[in-house]
C-alpha cells in the first residue's frame, strides 16, 4: 500500500496538499471569483492564499484596511473551505470564593459534586471563579483536586493567564515575568491541583511558559489596542511567527467594550472582530484554532463567523450564573445558532483535543 | 393509459380567437381544460395551479425552467392584430399605454422602441376600459385586438409590431408557447397532446371560423389566419425567430439569457424530460455582474448552490455599479394620533427635521382608514410647511381606504398624490403569490396589489417594494415574486427602493442570519432595475444590519423620532463603520451631540 502525498508543488514551491487548487477540501476558485477579486484589487493576495504562501506585512495591512467583507469571506473560503469546526463546549462556573466564605471545604466539595454531576453533558469545562493563590498550598489545593476528579469528562479551568502574571508581579519582583521562578512554580502548582487549562492570555510572551507547564496556550488579541491597521498587522504576523516555534493552540480575536461615553452599537465591534478574524485566519497558518467567542461576539456574529475563518466556537454557559459572570452566551442558544448554519454541518470533535 | 387517467393534467389555454383551435385539448380524458388571460395563465403555471399552459414567450424565458411543446402562436411579416397607434408622430411619443395582458408584446415594443425607433417613452399599463380615442398629444397605445376597430386603423400613426420585428430580423415572431415543467407529463400524455396539437393545426381555420360569435368579431377577423402569416406549430424558422428575440432582449437586459428548450427531443430518446445542461454557478454569477438578467430557474440554482462568499462578491459588485457609496436616510414616523393634532404634528416634524430627517413616513391608524379628506388635509398641511419626502400608506391600507370611503382605488390614489404624497410603502406586498397572501390572511390577491402600485406609479408617486421571507415559501416562489416586481419596474420605474423583511410567524422568531443575507444578496442580483436596496431596521446591537451593508445593501434607514432611544447610538455606529472603511456618501450625523467615536 502506498503512502498519500501530504504536499504538492505550486509555482515551484512545496505547499500543503490542502492548499493545492482542486484538492477536495478546496473551495472553487472560478473565473468569476478570480475576476471579482481582481477587480477589487486582491488577485495577487488570492493567488498567494490559494497557493498556501505566507502573506507579507503590506498584504495583511491591506486586507485589514481595504478588503471588503465579501473579499475576506472569499479568501477565507479559498484557504479554509470545507474545514471542520469544533462545536461549542459546555462551561459552568463554580462560585468557589462565595462558598469558601460560608462553608467548610468538605461542604464545598459536596456542593461542587452535586452541581457537576447534575450536568448531563459528557464533557464539561468548569471555571473556578476566583482562586486565592496565597491559599493554594493549603486546603484549596485539596478542594480543587477533589473537584477535578469528581466526574469523568471534566476539565477545570483556572483564571486568565494575565491574572496569574499580575499576581506574581505584585508579589514582589521588579524583573520580567519570564525571570520569575514563582510564575513557573505557580503554573505547575495549578496543574497539579487538577486544572486542565487557563483562560486565554493577551500577552504572547508568557505562552511558552504556560505551554511548558502543561496548559494549552490560548491567546486573545484585543483589537482596539492597536491604533492602526499596520500595528495590528504586525501583531498578527508576530503571533504567527511565535506560533511557528512554540505552539499557540487557540487564537481569539476580541475587542473590549468601549467606555460608555464612546459606546457604539455592538454591531460595529462585531464587524471589526469578524474582519480581524478573517484576516488572522489567512495570515496565521501556524495557529490551528481560531475561536469566535461569545465573550466578544454576539450570537448572530458567531453564526456568521465560520465564513470569516472561525473553526472553534468556544464555550457556552450551562446556567444563567455562568452566563452573567463570564459574559458568555447560554450553551443551548449558541449551539442552536451555530447549528443553524445550513452550508456545512458542525463537526463534533470532543473531547477538545487540547485539554 | 391507465396511469394518465389516474392523474389528470391541468391545461390552461388563452381566451383569444387566435388560440381558439387549442380548445380541442378539452377532448382528452386526462385533461382538465380551462381558459384564462395571458398573465393569469402565467401566474397559474408558475404557482403550480396549472401543469401545462399557453404562455407568452417572454414569460417562458423569464422562468427558464420550463420546456416547450413546440406549439403556440407565431406570426410572420404582419399581424394585423398587434398595433401601436397614435395621433402623434412616433418620434414625439412621451407615453405609450399597454393593454392589460401585454407580456411578449411589451418586450417586443421595448425592443423596437430602443433598436428601431430610438425613442424612450414611458410605458403605462392600463385596464380594459381604456380605449385609443382617449389618447392625447404625445401619447400612443399598444393595441391587441382580434378585430382592429376602425378608429384605430384611422389614426395617423399605426405600426404593426410584427412588421417592425420582420424589418429587424426577417424572422417570425413567437407570441405564445405551450409550456410545461420538466417531468410533469408522462410519455403517453405527451404523445396524446401532440396528436391533438396536430389536429388543432389542421383544423385551425374551421375552429377559428366557428368562434366568430363567441368572440364577437366579424369575418374580417378570420382573414388574417387564412394566409401563411400565423402558425401554430413552431417550426425551425419560428424557433430561430424566437431565439433571435431572446438574444436581442437579453442583450438589452430585458430578459435573461436563454434559448428555447423543446421537450420533444427527449421523447425521441425516450428519456425523462429535462432541461439542457446549464452553465455553472460561477459562470451565471459572472454573467449577472456583467449586466445579464437573472432568470427564475437560474436564481433558484444560485440560491441553492452558490457559496455565501461568491454571492457576496457578486452583490457587492452590483452595489458598486449601482451606488458606489452607501447612503443614510434619516426618517421620522408619524403615527395616526399625531396626525390628528396639528400643533403637535408640526412640533414633532420640526424636531425631526432639526435632527436631519429628510423623509416622513405616515402610519395611519386602521380606525382612520375611511376618511380620505382627513388624509388629504393632513398631507397638504405637511407639504405646505416642510420640504421633506412624504411617504405613507401601504397598498392594503389604500385598498381599505378605498373600500371604506366608497371610492375607486384609482381615485383614492390620485387624490392622495395630488395632495402631496410622494410615495407609498411596499409593506404588505412582500410575497405576491396568491397562495401565500391567503395563508397570511390578506384579503387581496397579487394582481390587485400590482394594479394599485401601477396606479401609484402612473400618477407620478414612488413606492418601495420588499421580499418577506417566510419558512413556507420556496426559493422559486421568492423569485417569482421578485420577477413580478421587476416586470412592473421595467414598464414604469416607480420603485424607489427594495428591502427585506421576514414574516412574524417565522418558526423560532427569525430566519437564520445566513438565509437573510442570502435572500438580500439574491434580491440585489435579481432586481437589476431597482437602484436602492435598503436596510430598514438597523439595530446597533445586531450585526445583521452591518452585514447587509457589507453584502449588497446601499441605503440604511434611521428613525430619528423621539422615544425610539437608539438613533444616536445608530448614528455613532454608522460613524464607527465609516471609520472602519465603509463608504457613506455623507457624514452620518444628525446633531452635534452625537459624540465622537474612536
Amino acid at each position: 500500500m502506498g503512502t498519500i502525498a501530504k504536499i504538492g508543488i505550486v509555482s515551484g514551491r512545496a505547499v500543503p496538499l490542502e492548499a493545492v487548487p482542486g484538492h477536495p477540501g478546496q473551495a472553487a476558485f472560478t473565473d468569476f471569483s478570480r475576476g471579482c477579486l481582481s477587480r477589487f484589487g486582491f488577485a495577487r493576495i488570492a493567488d498567494r492564499v490559494v497557493a498556501g504562501l505566507p502573506l507579507g506585512i503590506r498584504d495583511v495591512e491591506m486586507l485589514l484596511s481595504k478588503a471588503s467583507l465579501p473579499v475576506l469571506m472569499k479568501l477565507v473560503e479559498l484557504r479554509h473551505g470545507g474545514e471542520d469546526c469544533v462545536q461549542p463546549m459546555p462551561l459552568v462556573m463554580l462560585p468557589l470564593s462565595n462558598w469558601a466564605a460560608r462553608y467548610e471545604p468538605t461542604r464545598i466539595v459536596e456542593l461542587s459534586h452535586d452541581l457537576l454531576k447534575s450536568i448531563r453533558h459528557k464533557h464539561i469545562r468548569v471555571v473556578i471563579d476566583e482562586i486565592d493563590f496565597e491559599k493554594l498550598d493549603g486546603e484549596l489545593f485539596a478542594v480543587l483536586r477533589e473537584i477535578a476528579h469528581c466526574r469523568p469528562g471534566l476539565t477545570l479551568v483556572g483564571p486568565p493567564v494575565d491574572d496569574v502574571v499580575s499576581w506574581v508581579l505584585s508579589a514582589g519582583s521588579s524583573k520580567g515575568i519570564q525571570s520569575v521562578p514563582r510564575f513557573e512554580q505557580l503554573l505547575h502548582k495549578l496543574r497539579s491541583a487538577g486544572l486542565g487549562r487557563l483562560m486565554p492570555s493577551s500577552a504572547v510572551e508568557v505562552l511558552k511558559t504556560v505551554k511548558e507547564a502543561g496548559f494549552p496556550a490560548s491567546l486573545v488579541t484585543n483589537i482596539p489596542s492597536f491604533a492602526t491597521p499596520l500595528e495590528l498587522a504586525k501583531e498578527l504576523l508576530r503571533v504567527n511567527e511565535i506560533a511557528a516555534h512554540q505552539p499557540i493552540d487557540v487564537w481569539v480575536p476580541g475587542a473590549d467594550p468601549l467606555p460608555a461615553s464612546k459606546r457604539t452599537g455592538t454591531s460595529a465591534l462585531d464587524f471589526q472582530v469578524l474582519r480581524t478574524l478573517a484576516v488572522g485566519s489567512l495570515c496565521m497558518p501556524a495557529v490551528p484554532y481560531r475561536r469566535a467567542s461569545t465573550r466578544y461576539l454576539s450570537v448572530e456574529a458567531i453564526q456568521f463567523s465560520r465564513h470569516c475563518g472561525a473553526n472553534d466556537f468556544g464555550f457556552g454557559a450551562v446556567n444563567e450564573l455562568t452566563a452573567r459572570a463570564l459574559h458568555l452566551e447560554k450553551l443551548d442558544r449558541l449551539r442552536r445558532a451555530v447549528g443553524n448554519e445550513p452550508e456545512r454541518a458542525v463537526a463534533q470533535r470532543s473531547p477538545f483535543p487540547l485539554a | 393509459m391507465s396511469k394518465s387517467r389516474a392523474r389528470r393534467i391541468r391545461v390552461g389555454n388563452l381566451s383569444y380567437l387566435g388560440t381558439h383551435p387549442y380548445q380541442l385539448l378539452r377532448e382528452l380524458d386526462f385533461v382538465h381544460y380551462s381558459e384564462y388571460g395571458p398573465l393569469e395563465a402565467v401566474r397559474k403555471l408558475y404557482e403550480g395551479e396549472l401543469d401545462v399552459a399557453l404562455i407568452p414567450a417572454s414569460e417562458f424565458a423569464a422562468h427558464g425552467g420550463l420546456v416547450g411543446l413546440d406549439h403556440g402562436l407565431a406570426c410572420a411579416e404582419r399581424s394585423d392584430a398587434l398595433l401601436l397607434c397614435s395621433r402623434t408622430p412616433l418620434q414625439q411619443l412621451k407615453t405609450i399605454y399597454l393593454y392589460h395582458g401585454a407580456a411578449a408584446s411589451a418586450v417586443l415594443l421595448r425592443l423596437l422602441l430602443r433598436e428601431d425607433w430610438k425613442i424612450c417613452p414611458r410605458l403605462v399599463r392600463v385596464g380594459t376600459d381604456f380605449n385609443p380615442q382617449q389618447l392625447g398629444d404625445g401619447e400612443g397605445m399598444l393595441v391587441l385586438k382580434d378585430e382592429i376597430p376602425p378608429e384605430v386603423t384611422a389614426m395617423p400613426v399605426v405600426e404593426d409590431l410584427v412588421r417592425g420585428w420582420d424589418r429587424l430580423t426577417g424572422k417570425p415572431f413567437v407570441f405564445l408557447i405551450w409550456a410545461v415543467r420538466p417531468g410533469v407529463l408522462s410519455l403517453k400524455q405527451h404523445q396524446a397532446l401532440h396528436e391533438v396539437f396536430r389536429r388543432c393545426v389542421e383544423a385551425s381555420e374551421e375552429i377559428i371560423q366557428s368562434g366568430l360569435e363567441e368572440f364577437d368579431v366579424t369575418e374580417r377577423a378570420v382573414l388574417k389566419f387564412r394566409g401563411n402569416n400565423y402558425s401554430f406549430y413552431l417550426d425551425d424558422n419560428a424557433i430561430a425567430g424566437l431565439n433571435s428575440f431572446y438574444h436581442k432582449a437579453a442583450t438589452q437586459g430585458m430578459l435573461p439569457h436563454t434559448r428555447y428548450q423543446s421537450a420533444t427531443f427527449t421523447l425521441l430518446n425516450r428519456r425523462t424530460i429535462r432541461v439542457l445542461k446549464e452553465p455553472g454557478v460561477g459562470e451565471e454569477l459572472r454573467r449577472v455582474t456583467e449586466g445579464s438578467r437573472l432568470g427564475i430557474r437560474d436564481g433558484v440554482q444560485i440560491a441553492e448552490r452558490a457559496s455565501l462568499a461568491d454571492l457576496g462578491l457578486a452583490a457587492d459588485l452590483m452595489r458598486n455599479r449601482v451606488s458606489p457609496e452607501r447612503t443614510i436616510s434619516q426618517v421620522c414616523f408619524i403615527g395616526g394620533r399625531l396626525m390628528r393634532d396639528t400643533a403637535m404634528l408640526d412640533a414633532s416634524i420640526e424636531r425631526a427635521v432639526e435632527r436631519g430627517a429628510k423623509q416622513l413616513l405616515l402610519l395611519p391608524q386602521k380606525n382612520d382608514l375611511y376618511d380620505l379628506e382627513f388624509f388629504e388635509h393632513c398631507i397638504h398641511h405637511i407639504r405646505a410647511r416642510f420640504k421633506v419626502w412624504l411617504e405613507g400608506f401601504t397598498v392594503p391600507q389604500l385598498l381599505i381606504l378605498a373600500r371604506n370611503s366608497g371610492r375607486p382605488i384609482q381615485q383614492v390614489v390620485s387624490r392622495l398624490v395630488t395632495a402631496g404624497l410622494d410615495g407609498v410603502s411596499g409593506m404588505g406586498g412582500g410575497m405576491l403569490i396568491d397562495r401565500a397572501l391567503r395563508r397570511r390572511g390578506q384579503r387581496f390577491g397579487a394582481s390587485e396589489w400590482l394594479d394599485v402600485i401601477r396606479w401609484v406609479h402612473r400618477y407620478g408617486a414612488k413606492s418601495t417594494c420588499c421580499l418577506t421571507l417566510s419558512a413556507e415559501e420556496s426559493w422559486e416562489e421568492r423569485f417569482i415574486h421578485l420577477h413580478r416586481l421587476r416586470t412592473i419596474q421595467d414598464e414604469d420605474p416607480g420603485f424607489r427602493a427594495f428591502h427585506l423583511d421576514y414574516a412574524p410567524e417565522w418558526n423560532g422568531g427569525a430566519p437564520s442570519l445566513e438565509l437573510r443575507m442570502r435572500a438580500m444578496m439574491l434580491s440585489r442580483l435579481f432586481l437589476d432595475n431597482v437602484a436602492s436596496v435598503q436596510e430598514i431596521d438597523f439595530i446597533p446591537a445586531e450585526v445583521a444590519g452591518v452585514l447587509s451593508l457589507s453584502l449588497g445593501a446601499n441605503e440604511v434607514r434611521v428613525d430619528v423620532a423621539e422615544g425610539t432611544g437608539r438613533w444616536k447610538e445608530t448614528l455613532r455606529t454608522l460613524q464607527a463603520l465609516r471609520e472602519l472603511g465603509m463608504d457613506f456618501s455623507e457624514e452620518p450625523r444628525g446633531e452635534s451631540d452625537v459624540g465622537e467615536v474612536h
